[in-house]
């Protein structure tokens, strides 16, 4: 079966609805969002905890929450839902194949937005030596089954990882009854935000090992339990420093990989510091139609961000399927220079104001953020888990010389 | 109390060895029963196999080789050895095997190449296989280094030169051989419990009576098939003269992303202490068994250790240097053992005090002989006196597993509105459909892990990161049991053990 | 951790600050009315503000899940629309898991009206459908 859709989102996550939204919102009649599981929100519905929409709202909402708002403007604006339905191919001809227990479909789209997020970097990925035993889940997945399956994975748990998804389930599992006998992270500092730190293991008393790694998981059949040892400056375990630790779970919080497979068979390429297509500032890929937003192509730290990156992504999307091209013709690169990990869009036209997204490589404390020559910016303190995002204006863009082709953000320290 | 079972032949291990043993006797007019003890076929060695069947090409060399290095006394090469034997024999019958239980199979052609002085000293052996064996090996010939990267394009530079063998072996996922093999006995009458660990035998008058974990089988015969428990199955059933040592391997599996880089078999020459051999399954996914010889730490040391995934790693990498660990998505170990009596053969024999109690403790390659040890074990049954009657509705043929992804649009159109649930994708990863999943537990398929063999939904880069809950939940419909209660391997591996609130039930409010 | 200082017997509290990057460690000295003496470790007045808030009165949103009844969704995500004293927290996780709750539920309703007298309320923070 085929048919014409103008617009087609591929995720109905925050980033995808947003997308859809604005795309809609932007005069393509057609929009669709194709979606696996059976409810839209993405990850949002198993995100039952606070601290979503602090910017975007100005309101302190939990993930559901602000997972309904879109969906219900999303609803208002009639955007189709194709919902229990995965995305088996994409080309670069924008044609989307679909399969759900209705058939298998082929979408012909004017324009596309990847928004399928990310999936969670697994147990064999950070090669942890040791044993195959049930117990052992990605912290993502654990979310999964505790607040939307109905589900408690294990009675005593220990978190590998202290990014705020560990934390989070480390105060979540300790709130259903379980004992979490230790966070162990790398780490000297915890990953995620301070606020997390506190809130869900400093409240609860949960053992937490910075500097520590899990150098063996125990057990045949579920795991009994797991080996930690200090670490050194290179994140080597240190002989002579190992304790085990007895538990019944593992929860594996090593950090996100967006989820790019469909973006490959399209043929775009994937950004290795990234793990997602390069974009310019209106969110578009390599391959023009397709265009990307949220999590696909970098990790974020939070849904209002991701939600913007969406809307930018959308509005772009419909400009394209409605054939209004806003040609780019300056194409500037943006250059990762002195303790910058990524900066996201990758290019940019400075012909309109653009908003950068820059994430450092180590903390560091009294920087001097520098974009090329046109904004410098002292900040007290930077961190890796926490993004910057720093608003170019057309007036600062337009100060850039004529013919300039790299622009170079960089983090140092003030002297 | 479980009610007890009779049957005439008891096999003791559902690995290549058993399910092969249960086929067999599949086209006689005899009872079987199969016990394995964890929750799925094929859960032990057999897995963990790269999958090869072969005979007396390169990788039949390179297995010799490397045997004889870690003992000198093991006559390796006698072609007149029960092994070889056996071997050969299995190697001539698997292509008719592979066709009639409609089993996925692809000839594999293998490159042994040198990069350095010491491993192109060690590629003569391999260069005289052609004229030593002929027959399908006859066109093994030397390749030059350009001639090298043309069959291989991501081959090192350093490569100096190799020898190729058009033909090898044909590659299998070996989890789909022991599955089939079970599949087609239980179409022709055998029995399989899962989760039914032996636990003792005792010798009766007429019959021995074999306590499991569910529950006591009365049986005439045994085969003891129990692969690497084969040791301590046999000592329940009589004495031995044999015990059984462990090697080790460790193993690596690529995401399939970068399944280009090796199009056949590349490895380096045995006869060196560090190997590599870097094989791409049939899925795709690249499997490198590449380290140092080095010992087991008993029979569960099937873990990985981070050391060695990096030592794994680094040989691969001097083959194929865009090799990375980046791109591993899961590792293992596999356990090479054999007896202490004769390392290089096979112990295939009644138990000395207990005549119809048949030991069989295998030793690498097992996936080429099983269809001939099969009819060896079942003759030295008949030999016992077991009477062996064929059956004229001996069905040999086993419907092929439907893979959707497999099929073009307009078959899997046509598929989802027979049943809907072949819509519904479950792994994204290997894109696989409800409707599989459900018909993998019609089959058999009892947990998580004998779901992941039978229709691969699990093995992908997220390793079950997505759809692992979802495969529960269809598991616990399915089987009509509580989520709680559904398994990973099998008993004591429950995925999820407590319900939402569960656990707070047992805390009082102050 | 009591110290004598000037006859008066002081408390300290070690508090970490949420509201920056800095997370700096606050140390706020207590006397024993209960008034805060002083502030050290904070770089700025919001850490002040924070810590003092912190001090009187400890309080977290709690956000949890309420099985269901009748309904396809096996939990309703939930939240108290206050701060309850964190001293609290496992004491309303165990009440709350005795509790069941059928649809239609819409996002905002009240599921439990002033919370084990705390005078918070437990609310819907996703809607239950038929």
């Amino acid at each position: 079966m085929e048919s014409q859709v103008d617009v087609a989102v591929i995720g109905a996550g925050p980033a995808g609805v947003a997308a859809a939204i604005k795309a809609k919102e932007g005069g393509a009649e057609n929009v669709t969002i194709i979606e696996r599981d059976t409810q839209p929100g993405g990850l949002l519905h198993q995100c039952i905890h606070d601290g979503f929409g602090l910017t975007y709202f100005k309101e302190n909402m939990t993930g559901p929450e602000y997972a309904r708002r879109f969906i219900e403007k999303a609803m208002d604006l009639k955007i189709n839902f194709q919902l229990g339905t995965m995305v088996l191919d994409l080309t670069a001809g924008l044609n989307v194949t679909i399969s759900n227990k209705f058939g298998i479909q082929t979408l012909h789209a004017r324009a596309v937005v990847l928004a399928m997020g990310c999936r969670e970097r697994t147990r064999h990925q950070i090669m942890l030596s040791g044993t195959r035993p049930a117990g052992i889940f990605t912290a993502g997945t654990a979310q999964r089954y505790v607040n939307v399956e109905g589900y408690i994975p294990g009675k005593r748990i220990v978190i590998l990882g202290s990014g705020d998804v560990g934390m989070i389930m480390a105060r979540r599992l300790t709130l259903e009854g379980a004992k979490v006998e230790a966070v162990v992270e790398i780490l000297p500092y915890i990953g995620g935000l301070i606020r997390n730190g506190v809130q869900c293991i400093h409240d609860f008393n949960i053992p937490i090992f910075l500097g520590h790694t899990i150098t063996e998981i125990w057990g045949l059949k579920r795991v009994q339990g797991v080996t930690i040892a200090k670490v050194d400056s290179d994140g080597k375990p240190v002989l002579g420093t190992e304790k085990t630790i007895e538990c019944d779970t593992l929860l594996i919080s090593a950090g996100l990989i967006p989820e790019n497979e469909l973006s490959l068979k399209a043929g775009i390429e994937i950004n290795p510091i990234t793990g997602g297509p390069s974009v310019n500032e209106m969110m578009e890929t390599a391959i023009p139609g397709i265009f990307a937003g949220g999590n696909v192509v970098h990790v974020n730290d939070l849904v209002d961000n991701v939600t913007l990156e969406g809307e930018i992504a959308g509005a772009s999307a419909a400009n394209a399927a409605l054939a209004n091209v806003i040609s780019a013709n300056r194409k500037i690169n943006l250059k990762a220079g002195k303790n910058i990990r990524y900066v996201v869009p990758q290019t940019i036209s400075a012909q309109k104001e653009t908003t950068l997204s820059i994430r450092v490589g180590e903390p560091a404390e009294k920087v001097m953020l520098r974009i090329g020559g046109i904004l410098s910016k002292p900040l007290r303190v930077v961190k890796p888990s926490e993004m910057l995002r720093i608003k170019l204006s057309l007036d600062q863009l337009q100060g850039l010389q004529e013919g300039i082709k790299d622009l170079e953000v960089s983090c140092a320290k003030r002297r | 109390m479980k009610k007890q079972l009779e049957t005439e032949v008891l096999i003791i291990g559902g690995g290549i060895t058993g399910t092969g043993i249960a086929r067999e006797l599949s086209k006689y007019k005899v009872e079987t029963i199969l016990v394995e003890k964890d929750g799925h076929i094929g859960s032990g060695q057999s897995k963990a196999s790269q999958g090869m069947i072969y005979g007396e090409g390169l990788l039949g060399l390179f297995g010799l080789i490397a045997e004889s290095m870690g003992d000198p006394n093991i006559q390796s090469d006698n072609p007149e050895s029960t092994r070889m034997k056996l071997r050969k024999e299995g190697v001539a019958k698997w292509p008719q095997l592979l066709d009639d239980l409609n089993i996925e199979y692809e000839d594999e052609s293998v490159l042994v190449v040198a990069t350095n002085k010491n491993e192109y000293a060690n590629l003569a052996p391999f260069l005289t296989v052609g004229n030593r064996v002929g027959g399908k090996y006859a066109n093994v010939r030397w390749v030059d280094k350009e001639a090298v990267f043309a069959l291989q394009p991501y081959i090192t530079k350093d490569v100096i030169a190799g020898v190729y063998s058009e033909w090898d072996a044909i590659k299998t996922h070996p989890w789909d051989l022991t599955i089939a093999l079970m599949e087609n006995a239980q179409q022709n009458g055998a029995r399989i419990i899962l989760d039914a660990e032996v636990t003792g035998v005792t010798k009766k008058n007429g019959y021995q009576l074999v306590e499991t974990k569910q529950g006591p089988v009365k049986t005439k015969f045994v085969v003891n098939a129990a692969g690497l428990f084969a040791d301590v199955v046999a000592d329940m059933g009589g004495d031995r003269d044999w015990g059984l040592q462990h090697a080790r391997n460790t193993l690596v599996i690529l995401d399939r992303r970068v399944s280009h880089y090796v199009n056949c078999t590349v490895m380096t020459p045995a006869g060196l202490q560090e190997f590599a051999v870097i094989t791409r399954y049939l899925g795709g996914n690249i499997l490198i068994n590449a380290g140092h010889m080095t010992e087991a730490h008993g029979k569960f040391d099937t873990g990985s250790r981070r050391d060695e995934l990096l030592e794994n790693i680094q040989l691969a990498k001097r083959l194929i240097p865009s090799i990375s660990e980046k791109d591993i998505i899961r590792a293992y170990s596999a356990i090479p053992a054999s007896n202490t009596r004769n390392p290089g053969e096979h112990v295939i024999e009644p138990s000395s005090t207990n005549p119809k109690f048949i030991n069989v403790a295998i030793r690498l390659p097992g996936l080429a002989p099983s269809p001939a040890i099969a009819e060896y074990v079942v003759k030295q049954l008949g030999d016992a006196g077991l009477e062996l009657t064929t059956k004229s509705d001996f069905n040999p043929y086993r419907k092929a597993i439907l893979r959707f992804r497999d099929l073009s649009d307009d078959a899997k159109a046509k598929l989802i509105s027979q049943d809907p649930r072949y819509g519904n994708v479950i792994c994204r990863c290997e894109t696989v459909t409800e409707g599989e999943i459900v018909r993998a537990i019609e089959r058999g398929a009892r947990t998580v892990a004998g779901v992941k063999y039978m229709t691969r939904a699990g093995m992908g880069r997220c390793q079950s990161g997505f759809c692992g809950p979802r495969i529960v939940n269809i598991i616990a419909r399915e089987l009509n049991i509580p989520v709680t209660k559904v398994t990973e391997l099998g008993t004591d591996s429950t995925v999820v053990p407590y319900k939402s609130k569960g656990l707070l039930e047992r805390k009082a409010v102050r | 951790m009591c110290k004598k200082e000037v006859g008066k017997i002081i408390k300290e509290k070690n508090i970490i600050c949420i509201m920056c990057p800095m997370g700096c460690l606050i140390t706020v000295t207590i006397d024993d009315n209960g008034d805060i003496l002083r502030f050290s470790g904070n770089l700025c007045k919001e850490g002040e503000k924070y810590a003092k808030a912190e001090c009187t009165f400890a309080g977290r949103v709690l956000t949890t899940t309420i099985l269901t009844q009748n309904s396809l969704r096996k939990l309703l995500p939930v939240k108290t629309n206050q701060p309850i004293p964190k001293e609290q927290l496992m004491d309303a996780m165990v009440f709350i898991s005795k509790l069941k709750v059928k649809p239609p539920v819409k996002v905002g309703q009240i599921i439990v009206k002033n919370l084990m007298d705390m005078q918070v309320d437990l609310v819907a923070t996703d809607e239950l459908p038929m």
